[in-house]
This record gives C-alpha cells, sequence and structure tokens, in this order.
C-alpha cells in the first residue's frame, strides 16, 4: 500500500521493512500448482510498483529465516528500486525483533543516518539502548553484575542511554529465546521493579515464570498485569485462566 | 483386469480433479482472513511513553471514514517532519507504540493509519480500500496539517499471509 502511494505522490522518502515483491509470489511458494495470479484480488504487485518511485528508498530486511519474509524478496525489492536507494541487512526472526535493541542495536540509528544523507532532514541520533551494554555485561561478567551496572549507570547517566520499559522487556524475550531463563527473570524483574504500573512488564515476567516451570510466581505476575489492566485484551488474563485450569486438574 | 486398473485410474484422477478445484475454491474464499490477519488484541501504550496519541478520523474521496492514530512531536522546531506508519497486516496500530517512540525521539510526528476491520475500525479490509486509505491520510497531512511532500516520510511494514495448509 505504502509502495503504491509513493509511486504516485511526493515524499521525502520510502522506508520498507519485511517486504515481498508481490503477494502472488509469497502464496505461489506455499501452493506451487494453483493459478495463484488467476485467483487473488489482492495482488500486491510491489515488484511493479516500486520501479514508479521517485524517492529514495532504504529497504529494511532480515536475512534470518522467514517464512513467510524471505530475504530474497527484500534483495529483489531494493534491486528494482530506484537510486538513492539502500539495504539494510539486520537480524531477527519475528516482526518484533527487528526493531529490538537488544537484536539490533542499531536499527535506527541506521534510518536516522540514511535520512540524513538522502533528505534534508537534520533528524537527532536516537539515545544508544541499555539493552546491548547489559547483554554485552551478562556474557562477560554475569548477571549479578549486569543488574549492578544498570543501577549505576541509570542514576549516574541517566541521559546516555534509552532506558525505556521496552529495552529491558525485549532483552528479557532475547534472554528467552536463548533458553538463558534465571537471566531472563532476573532483567524482568528488574524491570518489573523500574516500572511497577506497566502491566505489559508483569505479563513478560510471567512468562518467564513459565519458562522456568514456577507456576505460583508466573499466576502472580499475570494476576498483577490483569490488576494494572483489566482489559478482556489483556493476554495475561487467558494465561492466567489457563494456568488456574492446569492447576485445578492437577489437583487430587 | 485392464478394466479395472482403468477404473481406478479414471477415479484417482478424478479426485485429484476435484481436490484440486476445492484448492482453488478455497484460496478464493479465504483470501481475505488469510492476508488480512485481525486477531492481534489492542496493547495500550505505556504510560512511561507518555505518547498522547490522538485518535483522527479522516474520509477518502468517496467518503468512507478511517481513523489514525497521531504521535506528535513535542519539540517545536521538528514538528513538521512527519512519518505516514503503515502497520503489517497481523498487527494493528497500537502495536508499534515503542516504535513511534523512536521516531518522536529523532525528529518526527507520526501519523499511523487504522485499516478497515481492524480494532474498532469499520469495514473489510481489501487492496483496493488500502489504497484508497493510504491515500486519504496523505492528503489529511498536506491539507489538514499543511505538511509539504518534502518533509514526510512513508513507513511500509507490508502485509503479511499465512498460506500455510497444516
Amino acid at each position: 500500500m505504502a509502495i503504491n502511494l509513493a509511486s504516485h505522490v511526493e515524499a521525502a522518502a520510502l522506508i520498507i521493512q519485511s517486504g515481498f515483491s508481490s503477494m502472488a509470489s509469497i502464496v505461489q511458494h506455499e501452493l506451487p500448482f494453483v493459478p495463484i495470479r488467476l485467483l487473488l484480488k489482492n495482488k500486491f504487485e510491489s515488484d511493479i510498483t516500486i520501479g514508479r518511485v521517485n524517492m529514495p528508498v532504504l529497504v529494511i530486511h532480515s536475512t534470518e529465516y522467514d517464512r513467510f519474509h524471505p530475504f530474497p524478496h527484500g534483495q529483489r525489492l531494493y534491486d528494482l528500486a530506484p537510486f538513492p536507494k539502500q539495504l539494510l541487512r539486520i537480524r531477527g526472526r519475528y516482526p518484533q525483533d527487528l526493531t529490538s535493541a537488544a537484536v539490533n542495536p542499531n536499527f535506527f540509528s541506521e534510518i536516522t543516518t540514511f535520512l540524513n544523507a538522502h533528505t534534508a532532514f537534520h533528524l537527532h541520533q536516537p539515545l544508544p539502548s541499555i539493552a546491548p551494554v547489559i547483554a554485552a555485561t551478562i556474557d562477560s561478567n554475569g548477571i549479578e553484575a549486569s543488574v549492578a551496572q544498570y543501577r549505576s549507570l541509570r542514576t549516574g547517566n541517566p541521559n546516555g542511554f534509552n532506558f525505556r520499559e521496552a529495552e529491558l522487556s525485549r532483552l528479557g524475550a532475547e534472554l528467552l529465546r536463548q533458553k538463558k531463563t534465571n537471566e531472563a527473570i532476573t532483567v524482568l524483574k528488574l524491570n518489573a521493579e523500574q516500572y511497577p504500573q506497566s502491566f505489559s512488564v508483569f505479563d513478560s515476567l510471567g512468562d518467564a515464570y513459565v519458562a522456568a516451570g514456577n507456576t505460583a510466581e508466573a499466576m502472580r505476575n499475570y494476576q498483577q498485569s490483569v490488576t494494572l489492566f483489566p482489559d478482556n485484551q489483556n493476554s495475561s488474563r487467558v494465561k492466567l485462566d489457563e494456568l488456574q485450569r492446569k492447576s485445578a486438574s492437577a489437583l487430587p | 483386469m485392464w478394466k479395472w486398473t482403468r477404473r481406478t485410474l479414471w477415479s484417482l484422477g478424478l479426485v485429484v480433479i476435484v481436490a484440486y478445484i476445492g484448492l482453488c475454491v478455497w484460496v478464493r474464499v479465504n483470501e481475505t482472513r488469510l492476508i488480512f490477519i485481525r486477531n492481534r488484541p489492542y496493547i495500550p501504550p505505556s504510560p512511561s511513553l507518555a505518547l498522547n496519541q490522538q485518535r483522527v478520523e479522516f474520509a477518502d474521496a468517496e467518503g468512507t471514514k478511517f481513523f489514525a492514530w497521531v504521535v506528535l512531536n513535542s519539540s517545536e522546531d521538528t514538528s513538521k517532519l512527519w512519518v505516514l506508519f503503515f502497520h503489517g497486516s497481523e498487527e494493528n496500530v497500537s502495536i508499534h507504540s515503542n516504535d513511534y517512540d523512536d521516531f518522536r525521539s529523532m525528529g518526527f510526528s507520526i501519523m499511523a493509519p487504522e485499516y478497515p476491520g481492524y480494532l474498532d475500525s469499520p469495514g473489510v479490509p481489501g487492496e483496493s480500500i488500502l489504497e484508497r486509505e493510504g491515500q486519504a491520510a496523505y492528503d489529511y497531512l498536506r491539507r489538514i496539517k499543511q505538511v509539504p511532500p518534502r518533509n514526510i516520510v512513508f513507513l511500509a511494514i507490508p502485509l503479511e499471509a499465512r498460506w500455510q495448509l497444516i
């Protein structure tokens, strides 16, 4: 949609994150013997419209395997885009990984550099996330040292890093994916201490306790999340119900 | 013997043809559901972000109404720069609060249109109506917010599709 819009209006730049060349090409990969081009109503033929774009184009695509966003699609969009253009290769298997500083620490600074180079903007470079700093310390000196480092930087250099809630949440998620469950729990507990009003922090901590097999703590944290955000759409509610049902059925 | 073999082959061929036609019908019937995955819940922005998003309504040339989240940059000198942020088809406008905050910290204001059929936006999504919505959002920035084209950046997280049969 945005590529099509960019093909017939004027703007400063187009950034495409995890794009594909056309809907038919994605579906054809899954259903090779079906005449997809004839059947599809929604064709989204970005490989045709990208050539008509008349502005700088930044294509951002993960090189790690993703069945529904294979890297060759990003490469093809980049190849077909007119100059000036740039291809930014990033990591990540899931959509939420892409902008996570724990996975791609330079994601937004690369965007800033691209826009400053190809437009008349003079954008601020975003503050570096605290997440890669903490992750490096976990690897080199252990989790206790990283917690001490976080506290020290948070009080001693509060404007030197981005200490936003999402930074430790995403780092916790990344540690969970790496099966570093104890480190994830410590990081997420630290985040809950910093942001005690955030329902999503307690939801993430509940997930970490589930991974650790600690049902009681998981339920306690999901309950806290539901208390902070009682809406039915809070996924903690579903997880809490599920754990309660399992606990009840496990009783003699 | 040959008669039985021929009959079996004909039966098998018929089954394959019926299955193939069934698959084509399935694709046609389920296309919208498979491309536009609308089951992600609303996730309110963390209070610590102080996003202060506004909900703005706008319409296309045919009068179809849409809504978008608008996050304003607090810095006056850079508030004229805008990102027109189009989320992916398996997401909704509330999923990207942290990304809006990142763009805000770079100096942008953000307009993030919500698609028909997502959250409480009425209608059914499709390529045609999404293109009209994109144009209408752009026109909103140009005419209502008086943003010159050179100050608008498009960010596209293209549509996804979950086509696996199993």
